[in-house]
């Protein structure tokens, strides 16, 4: 029974139904937010700051930040998080013919439009009732490693890497910077750093050796990746059932070439990431608490098995537990699903705290989904996109262009250490030859390149916050790599087979169908849950990692990942004046989460207020 | 597969090519190597006019040196395959739709002028733009940090009226369109320039705000 909050029940085969009796069953109360305490203590006490952490804005999107800071008892007392753009896309897609969402939804990102592209194609299929061709999914299956061979790389190293850097770390924690120096790492064998401090140096922005090493990592995976699908990050060769392109030895022979180079950095990644989440506990165990929230998170799975998808919803949950990143919700630590049925049916998008109206007047279209299972009037399918924007933003009312979207009515986290722990926990992974899921850990075995084979194993962790989120983000590069590895492997021996087809053929159907693309970005937890007539969308929806983490409260008072993350971070800085504050242990809990989002910050005084300014793109944002 | 792409480039986009050279001042006639890209997110009316622009600038037939390229993507990856071009390009002309508080609904030229660049506000844009944001400042500054820009690069840039989502342009800016693409044409005919003579668009010399000093945009 995986769900304790919506009244779904399951019948003795396991089959779920709504629970008898209840009138209105997906009926509930919204909940006032309550900020009384916080206005008070900000009445009461000058040193408790209301910091606003507040975007530059631009077309591409924003998030801003708000808390409460008792700067002398080094505690947070709020947190909203604020997506301030609207963008539309999904409302740019009625009307539409189904095939364009792959190309306009693939442009809401600068980075990780084939993400889109592929989610959208996955729901075409659905609805169009048709599945690639093996070597049109193996292909799949490796543009999204790359996609993550990528992403990752660039946010330990570009984005997240800079909160851990020498000229960071010396300003904000000078006794930690002091520590650092003396203290040699643990892996310096394989990573050539001798200290902490060496990493650090190396963590420099624009001169440390690894942040110049992660920006030059990103440029094989993007070769490999316009070799095989045109072009990056919006590719021209992503069509329904499959891939338009033709590919040969000779692109395959490119993209292996490509990955080996890269498997040694990512190699040493791990064994960095090792070293600096240790010291830091080390150094001081209330690190354990920054960025700590429920161990709540959950993935739809990735990387299909290229002779078992089919398209279909109705065997959806086969298919998905034959994925190389096995689908599943984590609550408190433990898996309680990986039935892609499951996890659709208690998807719910809420938007009490969101610049949007609801839908309830629209009426609910879907009271099941196509296997009849029973899902709610705030789910995808049912949802419409209504925009309302206000022109007061409230703490109590509304005060993002984010929605609140929940499971089971709990407040969940998207990431790709979601995909590792579901995958690691149920023990399902199929038929691969370099990893495997123990239960409690994946050991991947890595091949030997200029450093030796290694069995390297990531283990569910014990405490879940900043610091294993990126931990786990360098485990989840060496995990993507072998999983393109074993696709290209499956492409070799389909080409020595003469099965080189990779797309399917299809008719755009003219009668009703509904669909969703459960797939996955470099952060996590990507849906577009679509539903079309006469050959036109008539209503799209788009779920990102970022909507997920970056939501708002929801009716029942749950504030979204962000919040719950910041509100439970020690302020661990040292500083003598407020106006020293640079808020450093908040900027690493949110940037761990790989929030779509490099905070930009801008320190503004007054006597009164400490201003940060943070930007994000706009994934998050509808 | 050419070796653009096997470099991970941008594929020009369509376009015929033909074999006009470009004359150099005195007389001497070298091919100039010339990128024309537009740059912005596209459904997002005015601030999509240089992804619009370029649409249509793909269209015509260049001579060869000359691409067409939409640079609607992360300005890290743009910089990357500017400066991994070979031959390298000696002009690029950008075309975007960018709001710097002028006249609404016009056209203007300016030149990115090279200059020293401010550490924080260049690690803060590359942060920005690693995270998909795609802003035509966040490229000039970064290419230019990577050496990836030419001495001349000229920037189109549409003043925009409506940047609401949405697929098309404003009235305003759709009367601009064909003017921006005979500006962009004439610049990448342009002979080789040691210095920029007016036009009736004028000469500005382009220097982005630092990153904390930009317009906000607030519509809740």
């Amino acid at each position: 029974m995986c769900f304790q909050n919506l009244p779904i029940e399951f019948d003795q085969q396991g089959r779920p139904r709504l629970r008898e009796g209840v009138e209105d069953p997906y009926a509930y109360q919204a909940r006032e937010i309550d900020r009384s305490g916080v206005e008070e203590l900000l009445r009461r006490n000058g040193h408790i700051k209301d910091v606003n952490i507040d975007p530059v804005t631009r077309v591409a999107g924003a998030l801003a930040f708000h808390s409460v800071v008792d700067l002398e008892e080094r505690k947070v007392h709020e947190a909203n998080s604020i997506a301030t753009l609207f963008r539309g896309y999904e409302v740019i897609l009625k009307g539409r013919d189904p095939r364009d969402a792959m190309y306009v939804s693939s442009r809401v990102c600068g980075v990780c439009g084939g993400v889109h592209s592929v989610a959208s194609s996955l729901a075409i299929e659905m609805a169009f009732g048709i599945a690639p061709p093996p070597m049109g999914l193996a292909l799949r299956n490796i543009q999204l490693a790359l996609d993550f061979m990528l992403d990752n790389p660039l946010h330990l190293y570009i984005l997240a890497g800079p909160d851990y850097s020498e000229t960071v770390v010396e300003r904000t924690n000078p006794s930690l910077w002091e520590r650092a120096k003396r203290t040699e790492t643990r892996h310096g064998d394989i990573h050539e750093y001798r200290t902490i401090a060496d990493i650090m140096r190396a963590l420099n922005p624009l001169t440390g050796k690894l942040y110049l090493e992660g920006l030059h990592a990103t440029r094989p995976p993007r070769e490999a990746y316009a070799l095989l699908y045109g072009k990056y990050p919006h590719p021209q060769t992503v069509v329904p059932g499959g891939l338009s392109s033709t590919v040969s030895l000779k692109e395959l022979n490119e993209t292996h070439n490509r990955i080996i180079r890269t498997i040694d950095f990512a190699k040493k990644g791990v064994f960095i990431w090792e070293d600096l989440t240790e010291f830091f506990y080390e150094a001081d165990p209330k690190y354990k608490q920054v960025g700590e929230r429920p161990e709540n998170l959950m993935d739809t799975g990735i990387w299909d098995d290229p002779f078992a998808y089919d398209g279909t919803y109705e065997s959806c949950a086969e298919w998905g537990d034959r994925r190389w990143a096995t689908p599943g919700v984590i609550i408190d630590g433990e898996l309680v699903t990986t039935n892609l049925h499951h996890i659709n049916m208690g998807l719910e998008e809420f938007v009490e705290h969101s610049y949007y109206e609801d839908w309830e007047d629209e009426g609910v279209r879907h009271r099941t989904d196509p296997a009849g299972n029973p899902i709610s009037p705030n789910h995808p399918w049912n949802k419409e996109t209504k925009p309302a924007p206000v022109h007061k933003r409230s703490w109590k009312e509304k005060y993002t262009w984010a929605t609140s979207p929940r499971w089971d009515r709990q407040v969940m986290e998207a990431g790709c250490y979601a995909r590792m722990w579901t995958t690691a926990a149920a023990g399902k992974m199929p038929h691969t030859r370099f990893i495997q899921a123990t239960g409690t850990s994946l050991k991947m075995d890595v091949p030997r390149t200029l450093l030796p084979a290694m069995e390297i194993e990531w283990k569910i962790p014990e405490v879940w916050n900043a610091f294993e989120r990126n931990r786990n983000r360098a485990y989840h590069i060496l995990y993507s790599m072998l999983v393109a590895y074993e696709n290209l492997l499956i492409c070799f021996e389909q080409i020595k087979k003469g099965e080189t087809k990779t797309a399917t053929p299809y008719e755009v159907p003219k009668d009703h169908r509904i669909g969703v693309g459960f797939w996955g970005a470099g952060r996590g937890w990507l849906t577009h849950h679509l539903e079309m007539d006469k050959g036109a969308l008539i209503n799209y929806q788009i779920i990102t990692p970022s909507t997920i983490n970056a939501s708002p409260r929801d009716p029942f008072g749950q504030g979204g990942a962000y919040e719950e993350a910041v509100m439970n971070t020690p302020i661990l800085e040292e500083y003598d004046r407020p106006e020293d504050f640079t808020g450093i242990d908040i900027f690493r809990a949110i940037r761990s989460f790989d929030p779509c989002m490099p905070c930009t910050t801008h320190i503004h005084h007054d006597d009164r207020v400490v201003t940060r300014e943070v930007n994000t793109c706009g994934c998050g944002i509808e | 597969m050419s070796e653009a792409r096997a470099q991970g480039r941008w594929v020009a986009v369509r376009g015929g090519r033909a074999t006009d050279v470009i004359a150099e001042p005195g007389g001497t006639k070298q091919r100039l190597q010339v990128l024309i890209g537009g740059v912005g997110y596209r459904w997002q009316r005015d601030a999509s006019f240089g992804l619009i622009a370029s649409d249509e600038l793909s269209q015509l037939d260049w001579p060869p040196g000359v691409e067409v390229a939409d640079l609607g993507y992360g300005a890290i990856y743009v910089a990357q395959d500017m400066a991994d071009a070979q031959p390298p390009f000696d002009r690029v002309i950008l075309l975007t739709g960018i709001a710097r508080g002028r006249k609404l609904g016009q056209i203007y030229r300016t030149r990115w002028e090279d200059g020293a660049l401010d550490p924080d506000d260049l690690v803060a844009r590359i942060r920005e733009a690693g995270a998909g944001v795609v802003d035509p400042d966040h490229l000039l500054v970064i290419a230019q940090h990577f050496g990836a820009l030419p001495d001349d690069v000229v920037v189109i840039e549409l003043e925009p009226v409506d940047v609401t989502g949405g697929e098309d342009l404003s009235p305003e800016a759709a009367g601009c369109l064909q003017e921006a693409i005979e500006l962009a044409r004439r610049e990448a005919f342009a002979p080789r320039r040691r210095e920029y003579a007016p036009s009736e668009y004028g000469v500005t010399t382009v220097r982005p705000a630092p990153f904390s000093d930009r317009p906000r945009e607030t519509r809740a």
